[in-house]
Order: C-alpha cells, then structure tokens, then sequence
C-alpha cells in the first residue's frame, strides 16, 4: 500500500512508503525512497572457483548480490532518494548515470577524485541521495560512484527502470513484458587482491592488469545446468533492458531473428533500428523490442565479442543465455497453477517436440515431454509458483 | 634504424613485386557459390599471414575443394529457397547458423546449443529463403567462442528481387544503392596461440577467454597478400584477394562484414562513402530509401554484424592540380560513360565585376553546391564564347565562400598576376551569361618536383603525379602500378590491426587504386 502526498514545486517530495527493493518483472510498487545496503559476500562461478565480491542488499544484513536487486521509479514520480548503508571496508558512494542528481558533493582527497558523489562511511557509516527525475525515463545503471576502477569490478552495480507509462518505455514504446540483461565481468585475481589486502601494494598495484575470467548475464554464466532468462509468453512484445557493467565492450545478438533498438542511454531514437549485434559499450543501456516467436520455445541470446566462456574451461559458457517463454506456465498467466496442470494432464507421455523447437511440457528443454518433465512441472507448481527462474 | 627500415621495406616490396606485377588479375566482381543448393564441407587446413606464419584453421569449403578462410561467399537472389548441405569432417561437431535470415528448417543431425549440428563424419542441412536483400553473414553455432575464431564463418550476399547486373543496386531500384563495382571486405582477427593449442590436441587448454589478437584480416588474408590475385594458387585456402578498383566518376559497393569478434573502424583515403544499410537493414525512415544514410571517412564495423558503404565517386576534384595534366583549353575528361566529371560546381555571375573587384555574386541557389568552407579555384567565362575550354580571355581565380555574407556571396582571395596570371578583367553579367565554374581543369602542378636523388618512393608511385601517366623512376623503383592509377589506403584504422605479429605494415590494408579510363576492371 502506498500513500502519495503532492507537493507543490517543492524539489524533495517526501513520501510515506515501504522501504525495499522491487523484485524483477510484475511487481512493482509505487516507489521513491530506497534504501540499499552494501556489503560482502563470496560468490561461486561456474567452475568452482569462489571469487570474493563487494554488493548490495535491500536488507539489512544481507544477502548481498551482485547485481543489485534492480530498482523501479513508477512513472510520473518526480524524486527518488536513496540511502546507502554502508557495510564495506571501504567508503563507497552511488551514482546513476543520466539521472541529475540534486545532492552531488564529489569527494577529493590527495588531490584527486575518490567518489563523484557524498560516501557512505565504511563499517556502517551512511547517506542519503537525492536524484531529480522529473520527466525521466528509461533503463539506468546504479553503480559505486567510488574507486571505481576497484569497486565495480568488486561488484557494485545494479539495474534500474522508470517507465514513461504502464507498460510504456517511453512515448510511443510499448511492451507486454520486460526483463533486464545486466552484463558483467570478474576478475578473480583482482577480488582477490581486493579481499586479502594487497590491492594498492606492490604485489598488485592497482586495476591496470585487469583481464577479466568470468562473463555474467544478471549475475549468472552459462552452463550445461543453467536456467533459461525466462522472457514472456509466445507472440508478445518482450523489451529487452541491456546494461554493461563491465570494462569490455559487448555485443549482445540473437539467434533467429532482429532487435528493434528505440532508445540508447534511457534517450528514445528518432527512428528505431533494427540490429543483428548491438554495441554495448561499458556503462551503456539500449532498450530493444523483440516479438517472441508463436510456439513455446526459446530464443538464444550470444555475445558475439565471444565472451561465452567460464574461466579456462573448454565449452559454451559466459554470456550466453536462452531467453524462454516459461515452459511450465502454459496458459500464460504467471503462475505454474492447477489450470496448467489440466493442460499437461491431457498430453501424452513421450511427446517429442519438433527438431529444434522444444514443446508445451517439455519443461526441461530437452526436446520430448515425459515424466522427468511432468515431476520438475509438480514440483514447481508446488514450491514455486511462478515463472521466476531461480536467484 | 633507416637501414632496418629500408630492409623491412626491401624485404616487403620484394614479396610484392611477386604479387602486385600481377594486379591485372584483380577480381572486381565477388566470388562465391549460389543456390538452389549448397554443398559445404567443414575441415581444417593452414593459412598463411604476411610474416610467413602458418596458421592452423577450421573452416567451410566447397564440396570437392579445400576448406577455406573465410568460407565460400554464398550469393543469393531474394525470394528464392536454398538448401545448405553441411558435410563434417572435423572431430568435433560443427552447425551453421544464418544472422539475418527467418524461418530456417534444418534438418538432420543433433540437437546442439542453438541449431541442428552434425556430428564428426555427419551432416546437417538448413532450408530457408532470403526475404529481403543485403549483406550478411553465416558462422558456426557450435561452441561458436572457439569455432568462429578458428574460421568457421563466411559471407552471405542477397541479390534483390529486381537485381539487373547492367545496374545494379545493394536493395532494390529506387532505394539509393546504385553502384558500378562491388567489393568484399571480410574483417577477421585470430590470436593464434590458441589455433595452436587446437593443432596439438591440447583442447582442454584451446581457450577464448585470454584472447588477445595477433593477425587482422581483410577476406582472409592479412596484407600484403590481400593484394596477391584472387585464386592465387600460392594461397590454397585463401581464395580472395581485397583489391578496390574504379575509374573516375564511378560508384563502389564495399560491404563489409564483421567476422571476428572485435569491431573494426574502417577508413578509406580519397573520400567519404555513405553508409546506406547496416546488418543488411536499409539505413530509412520510411524502409523505401537511404534516407538516414550517413556520410563519414570512418565506418565502423560489429563483430556480428554487416554494412554496406557506397564510396563516393572519385573525380580527383580538389587535389590542387589538374589530376590529368590538362591545359584549360584541352577537352575536359570524361568517365567509362561519356559523363564529364571535372566540374564541382557551375553558377552564373549575378554581379557586375570590374577588374579591381574583391566579391563575386553568384545565383543563390546554385551557389549551394560550391565548397562550402574552404578556398577553391573557379574559372570564369562568357556563355557566347560556347565553353570555358573555348573562353579567349578567362580569368582564374581563387575563391572562398563570404563569412556572414549573403547567400551566394564569395570572397575573391587572388586573382589576376596572384593567380595564374591572367590579366583580371571586368565581367559584365548583362551582356551574355558570365558563368563560374568550380574546378581545377587546367591548373597546373603547384610545385617543382625535387630532383629524383631527393625523393623517397612510396611502392604505387608511378613516376607521376597525373592519372595514367608514368614518369621515370630510378632503377628498381616502380613496376607494382601497371596502369598508373592513383592508389588510396583502405585500412583499419586501429593502427595495430595493420600489423602481422608486431610487423609494419601487415593485417587490415589495401590499396584502392583509380584506374585511368579505358583500364579493364572485370
């Protein structure tokens, strides 16, 4: 429930609202005033290596992730305030690009720029930022405005979105549904260097032998077991929000079909483009409108700067994701429910899909519906519920 | 150092003279295979880079013939099916996956990563039809990270419907992709350290992940063997040559494709070229013209993705000098066509000029096509004397659009005993038109050319600063600019990628070379 108060020209509203973090796609609350919080946590890659990383929380306490929990400004609000807790060794700060923030107080020391904005002291300290988005739309970066060159690849980035209108990008953009593709990249031997103190010494001076291992679509690379970015129903207008978090330019394509590009850096096109591969530089947002195809099947997602690898192992990993129409939600509403379960019951067992196409049941994509889809399909609908891949 | 430098040269002009005495042999038209049914094999080879390094590759071939680096051009005709044949002839499985194309049926093989692949001795086959012309490109979907870096990739043209090879166009009548001459430009990169691992079985080690780049390539071939013949029988698995050829006045197609996973900046000398269509997609508002085509002297090119660059036309139109050593009263040159092409601009004097004058009025909409910022030369004439080649008494002069004047105003910068001396005189626009022409007919060459002992010889150098004419070289010198056109660099402009493993010059370079009228250019 929220109560919104009016205010005049007033620059600050306040607002009366929960305080959190907004989970991904459907559930948005009317929102201004969040609260994140910053800390560590150990995150295990692909191959088994644990990398220590730096991010954020929309609890006290944790669990922190890296990516952010993304961040939804409902259209038509004109302020968002974020206070940062801060749980780090470090001082850290946010900043969005593109956003004006009306607070901005960069700070120097040694004679140089440490944060472009106000830190969150280390160990608890915190503060509050305060960005004017009047008029604003579009899909934003929120990042450590702090050291950057150390704490983003520690892992100080999360999405954010604020529509022009329901299911409205920006004028004259419209979508069924939306889904973030945050790309990022990690260097375990500067986290490393990071976590047991030698980062700034001598054994490891500073990022400038940064060569990152591991490639990350929303926190997650590729592998044989991955899930797919579950990405709408058959036949809607799915908006793709990408972001890079990352030092290397990406450039994300599909398999099979076009992206409609519209806007680039939250700013509409004049005209929108359609592209094969996109020039996802780092720190760049392009919004992009895909149609998913009729049938129940999936569309690949590449990298065609060919970071689709896990460290040195040999095979398809990184940035590589299928992005799927949920499988185990048949009739398309949201939910892996008892109307789907009715749905299933009347197939028969042993169905195998068209090459290539995986079919209504197969759940688990591996090309026929049978009673290792039907358990996975009972178990979700009795645990999961929803549509929403695993965190 | 001006030995080593003088030895690398030697050593580089001596590979050269090998390849270039044969550039008669230049393929102006785009090799490749067509439909309705394509047969491809996919196996493995070496190339050879610029430095003599042997690279060990995978890549598509014809069936019959050997794999290829990139794989066959395949040239296709809007609107009609195709079926591709993938045989594998490799130990690992491979598939093929078409950007740009819909609706693709494969059958036969396994179900991989993101189609139908063929496993080790098997096949796969992909059935679709081109909906709408362009430039694009085919790779493998199979563990693409490694596959598209060891060469399993190629370009895939699409003819439009309406496609006259008389006149042809990239998209179709109407759209503003008329042109006389077509290239390829394959753009590829290769770090291989990691061929080598691949070469040795060692595949647990064959890793994407350290990438790091050591060879560029233009079709395959880094320079200067890009401008070796196409089908050279020295390059077996490198069958295409990059060698952009025109004569004055004429339009090329340069469709580029980014093969390797690194992007590009594509820069040509000699001129702009308007992008037109990207990821075969015309650059349009409206999808029925280039109306959102952009003009630049660097284009950049996406690994993943396609453009297609229309050059603009060379007419040598503000070298400074008359390019073709004319005198005023000589003929003006024509194209292939008859289309003369030495003019930049023509207007008609619209103010009474006395021979102390200092600006020029001219009519004020043609005044538009005059250069816009900087000095130019223009001749002007009397209608009545029928041409600016029969004019008795012209006037030369150098000329440069008034700032903050009116439209159509110019500033007379010299004129007179300043400039080519001839007598100024009045210029009476009433009696008779009095035309200004833009161009640099008749003007002569600026400087004294040192003598030879003073010079250094770029390899194109004809011994003349005019189109299609030889001058003497000291012996030795020459040889490479068989009909003494004038040769333009086409490059990456990433500097490094015109290198072979720290080696200058190498990797993303060719030469665009004008050929006087009358050279034949298949």
């Amino acid at each position: 429930m929220s109560i919104r108060y009016k205010t005049g020209r007033c620059a600050a509203l306040l607002l009366t609202l929960l305080a959190g973090i907004v989970l991904l796609a459907g559930e948005a609350r009317a929102l201004t005033q969040v609260t994140i919080y910053a800390g560590q946590f150990d995150k295990t890659m692909a191959d088994g290596t644990i990398v220590p990383m730096w991010g954020y929380s929309k609890t006290a306490g944790g669990p922190y992730k890296s990516p952010g929990d993304p961040i939804v400004v409902p259209s038509g609000e004109t302020s968002l305030e974020i206070t940062l807790v801060n749980t780090l060794p470090e001082d850290t700060s946010i900043v969005i690009p593109g956003l004006n923030s009306t607070t901005m107080t960069p700070d120097f020391r040694n004679g140089r720029v440490f944060s472009f904005d106000a830190v969150a002291a280390a160990n608890g300290g915190s503060t509050t930022y305060a960005y004017d988005v009047t008029g604003v739309s579009g899909t934003f970066l929120y990042l450590s405005g702090a050291h950057i060159s150390k704490q983003i690849p520690m892992g100080l980035y999360g999405p954010m979105k604020k529509d022009f209108a329901a299911n409205t990008a920006y004028d004259g953009v419209s979508y069924d549904r939306d889904v973030f593709l945050l790309y990022s990249e990690i260097d375990p031997e500067l986290n490393q260097a990071v976590a047991d103190g030698s980062f700034g010494t001598p054994a490891y001076p500073s990022s400038i032998d940064y060569e990152p291992r591991y490639f990350l679509i929303n926190g997650k690379s590729f592998s044989p077991t991955s899930q797919s970015t579950r990405t709408g129903q058959p036949g809607e207008d799915v908006l793709l929000r990408f972001l890079n978090a990352g030092t290397e330019m990406h450039a994300p394509t599909l398999v099979g079909r076009y992206m409609t590009v519209h806007a680039m850096d939250a700013k509409p096109l004049p005209y929108a483009k359609q592209l094969l591969a996109l020039e996802l530089s780092p720190q760049k947002t392009f919004d992009a409108v895909v149609t998913m195809p009729n049938a129940q099947a999936r569309v690949p997602l590449m990298e065609r700067r060919l970071h689709m690898t896990n460290g040195s192992q040999p095979g398809n990993g990184g940035m590589f994701t299928y992005l799927s129409v949920c499988p185990a939600d048949i009739d398309g509403n949201g939910a892996i429910d008892r109307n789907d379960m009715l749905t299933l019951a009347q197939l028969p067992l042993g169905t195998v899909c068209e090459e290539g196409i995986p079919c209504i049941g197969d759940v688990n994509y591996d090309g026929v519906y049978n009673q290792t889809d039907l358990s996975l399909f009972l178990t979700m609908m009795r645990s999961v519920r929803t549509c929403q891949t695993t965190p | 150092m001006m030995h080593n430098t003088l030895k690398i040269l030697g050593t580089f002009c001596l590979a050269a003279v090998l390849l270039l005495a044969l550039g008669s042999g230049a393929q102006a038209k785009i090799p490749g295979v067509s439909g309705p049914v394509i047969n491809l094999v996919a196996s493995d080879g070496h190339i050879l880079a610029g430095d003599g390094q042997t690279i060990y590759m995978w890549g598509f071939g014809e069936q019959g013939k050997l794999m290829q680096y990139p794989g066959p051009t395949m040239i296709l005709n809007q609107g009609e099916a195709v079926t591709v044949n993938l045989q594998n002839n490799l130990t690992v499985p491979v598939s093929i996956i078409f950007p740009g194309q819909a609706d693709i049926v494969a059958t036969g093989g396994t179900q991989g990563l993101v189609t139908m692949e063929a496993v080790p001795g098997g096949s796969v086959s992909y059935s679709f039809t081109p909906a709408t012309p362009g430039t694009y490109m085919y790779q493998s979907g199979t563990n693409p990270a490694l596959q598209i870096e060891m060469g399993l990739m190629g370009a895939l043209i699409v003819r439009p419907a309406d496609f006259d090879p008389v006149n042809p166009t990239a998209y179709g009548a109407g759209t503003g992709t008329e042109y006389d001459y077509e290239f390829l430009f394959f753009n590829s990169e290769v770090d291989h350290r990691i061929h080598e691992m691949v070469e040795f079985g060692n595949m647990a080690e064959a890793n994407e992940t350290p990438f790091f780049p050591y060879y560029w390539f233009y079709n395959g071939r880094t320079a200067p063997d890009t401008w070796a013949p196409a089908g050279a029988p020295w390059f077996p698995h490198q069958p295409y040559d990059t060698q952009p050829r025109i004569h004055p006045n004429e339009k090329m197609l340069l469709r580029h494709v980014g093969g390797g996973r690194d992007p590009h900046p594509f820069h040509h000398h000699g001129n702009n070229s308007t992008k037109v269509a990207a990821d075969g997609k015309l650059l349009s508002s409206n999808g029925t013209a280039a109306d959102l085509a952009e003009s630049r002297f660097t284009h950049t090119v996406l690994p993943g993705g396609t453009m297609d660059l229309i050059f603009d036309p060379w007419i040598g139109a503000e070298l400074g000098w008359d390019v073709h050593g004319h005198l005023r009263t000589d003929p003006l040159a024509t194209d292939e066509e008859g289309t003369s092409y030495e003019i930049i601009a023509e207007a008609g004097l619209t103010n009474a000029l006395t021979d102390t004058g200092t600006t020029l009025q001219l009519d004020p909409v043609l005044a538009d096509e005059f250069p816009h910022n900087r000095p130019f030369r223009a001749i002007l004439w009397n209608q009545a004397s029928g041409s600016l080649t029969a004019e008795a008494s012209p006037e030369m002069m150098l000329l440069r659009r008034k700032h903050g004047g009116a439209i159509g105003e110019f500033d007379i910068l010299k004129r007179g005993t300043d400039y080519e001396s001839h007598p100024a005189r009045s210029w009476d626009p009433g009696a008779g038109a009095v035309v200004v022409t833009a161009t640099y007919h008749g003007a002569g060459f600026p400087v004294l050319l040192p003598d030879q002992k003073d010079l250094t010889f770029g390899f194109m150098y004809s011994g003349s600063p005019f189109l299609g004419a030889m001058g003497s070289l000291p012996v030795g010198e020459g040889g490479f600019n068989v009909n003494n056109g004038l040769a333009f660099m086409f490059h990456s402009h990433n500097e490094k990628e015109m290198t072979n493993n720290d080696i200058f010059p190498g990797g993303m370079m060719s030469m665009m070379i004008v050929e006087p009228k009358g050279t034949v250019i298949e």
